[in-house]
């Protein structure tokens, strides 16, 4: 499947919903499924056997997390190129990474936040042109989230992301959740951060829990639901740059299947009612 | 205005201070509290990856000693793949490459069992079961699956738990493998049956053929019983999906 095909609402895959959505019998809430490769390059089983069943019945987009586009050490070109085979093998219409780093000769197997300024926008663009030469296509950056700001930052992230995005002549993976969280942690406002994104290259959306440990202090989670502010933020994003595809994450703390869906669900409706909008705007 | 390379020093100053904190301070110009997020998050991280993958080992320590079994463990020298489907591989050889641990001299052992079946699991291997006359049993190469692991271990590993911790060695022979189901099985063998397993595993004597070699082996001499003990056995490994083919 192609980029410009994916839309609609999806849920991010774990192992741990595998069973519930073998056996579910309606999941036409969703469109699209998302996997982080890291998880699944190197599985086989029956966790596999169940992946390739819903494989064949949704696409998958790819979101990675290994990758340390930000990083000090050299791209990993062998995870690259197991990642550009399983989008092959399952025609993966997206392949998307944090803008941030997880390597220091080894891997933490979590995320860093990398300094904001014009030399990191030179170093991580040049990264993402090498990923993209050897994938043949482009790849979405996630705007992460961050704790703090590192020592020798100049820019804000806005300015950061935009210049990145310029540069590296990628996508933007638009985390709503993310904006949330980073605008209590870090002081700025949510909408303004949206407003002055570029709509051109946003193609892709994640929306998720959080936990609030105090006035100033957001830990992104993925472990809870979705609260409104959030979701009036989606609804901000797709009247400001219109629809795009919008995923679900949930990475603990699991409900019961239903009650995902039913927040997959809710993507959708707000989906429907921008579409609702947008005809009877270009009706009139 | 710094160039990149300042930059490195400073992502893996961070990173060294998030893996070790009392051995690596803290960069100049972070908030402590916020830093504070790093450590707890990134810890907890790959304690609970560890955690999941050993959950009798884990039982085994108490709070201190676990933490610093895994900040020990989380080095860069010892966290090379990518892919978190291979951390636990990566966590069995650094238990195997460290100095004994005299109160538990068995968690080597423990940490490869308890990966085996995880192993076992997500092997990408598919292999094809042979439907088979029983008599090709003996009459053939019995051909074992490749998703099967015997191991000789120096400590009964399936009974480890928290009330038993044994300090002294008592040999244990067990075989652990995925039935075609995708189900992980374990048993413990005799030595005898072990050593039988073990010959099909690396020679193509047929059934009777390897029998017979294991019992002159052990001096063992090969009486009706005998020889009715190898056919019930090999009987039972291929219903278990142990035998898959013969050749």
């Amino acid at each position: 499947m192609n980029l410009a095909s994916l839309s609609g609402a999806g849920l991010g895959l774990r192992r741990s919903i595998l069973p519930a959505l073998a056996k579910a019998d309606d999941l036409t809430a969703l469109d699209f499924l998302e996997v982080a490769p890291e998880n699944w390059v190197q599985l086989g089983g029956r966790h596999r056997q169940a992946f390739d069943a819903l494989a064949e019945r949704f696409p998958v987009v790819l979101h990675g997390l290994s990758l340390s586009i930000g990083g000090p050490d050299p791209l990993n070109l062998d995870l690259v190129q197991q990642i550009q085979s399983f989008k092959q093998r399952y025609g993966c219409p997206l392949y998307t990474e944090h803008n941030t780093y997880c390597t220091d000769g080894g891997q933490l197997y979590d995320l860093m936040p990398i300094p904001f300024n014009q030399e990191m926008v030179a170093y991580v663009a040049d990264r993402v042109h090498q990923v993209q030469d050897i994938l043949g296509e482009r790849i979405a950056l996630e705007n992460a989230s961050y704790y703090l700001r590192q020592p020798g930052s100049d820019m804000t992230e806005l300015d950061f992301m935009s210049a990145l995005l310029k540069r590296a002549d990628c996508y933007l993976h638009l985390d709503i959740n993310n904006v949330y969280v980073n605008s209590v942690n870090h002081g700025y406002d949510a909408r303004d951060f949206i407003r002055q994104l570029p709509t051109e290259r946003i193609v892709y959306g994640h929306i998720a829990g959080h936990e609030q440990k105090s006035e100033q202090l957001i830990i992104d989670t993925h472990g809870s639901d979705v609260i409104d502010p959030v979701w009036a933020l989606l609804d901000f994003s797709y009247h400001r740059h219109g629809l795009f595809p919008t995923l679900l994450e949930r990475d603990f703390d699991f409900p019961q299947l239903g009650s995902l869906l039913n927040e997959v669900q809710r993507i959708r409706s707000l989906q429907s009612q921008h579409q609702a909008r947008h005809a009877r705007l270009s009706h009139a | 205005m710094p160039d990149y390379h300042t930059h490195k020093t400073t992502q893996l100053a961070f990173a060294a201070h998030i893996r070790n904190p009392d051995k690596y301070p803290k960069p100049q110009g972070i908030d402590e509290q916020r830093m504070q997020v790093y450590r707890d998050l990134f810890f907890n991280n790959i304690n609970n990856l560890i955690k999941q993958t050993f959950p009798v080992l884990a039982t085994l320590y108490n709070r201190e000693e676990w933490q610093q079994l895994i900040r020990s463990f989380y080095q860069p020298k010892y966290n090379k793949t990518p892919y978190f489907t291979d951390i636990a591989d990566e966590f069995v050889v650094f238990l195997k490459n460290r100095p004994a641990d005299d109160k538990r001299p068995f968690v080597a052992e423990l940490a490869d069992y308890e990966w085996l079946e995880l192993d076992l699991e997500k092997s990408p291997l598919q292999p094809n079961y042979r439907k088979l006359n029983k008599d090709l049993l003996q009459s053939q190469s019995p051909v074992i699956s490749p998703l099967l692991y015997a191991r000789n271990y120096q400590y009964p590993v399936h009974r480890i738990g928290h009330t038993f911790q044994p300090t002294h060695s008592q040999p244990c022979h067990l075989v652990v493998w995925r039935n075609r189901d995708g189900n992980v099985h374990f048993a413990e063998l005799s030595p005898l049956s072990m050593r039988l397993l073990e010959q099909l595993i690396t020679t193509d004597l047929n059934g009777t053929e390897a029998l017979l070699s294991v019992l002159a082996d052990n001096k063992i001499h090969p009486d009706n019983k005998m020889i009715e003990y190898g056919r019930h056995q090999l009987l039972k490994w291929y219903s278990q999906d142990i035998i898959i083919n013969t050749q």
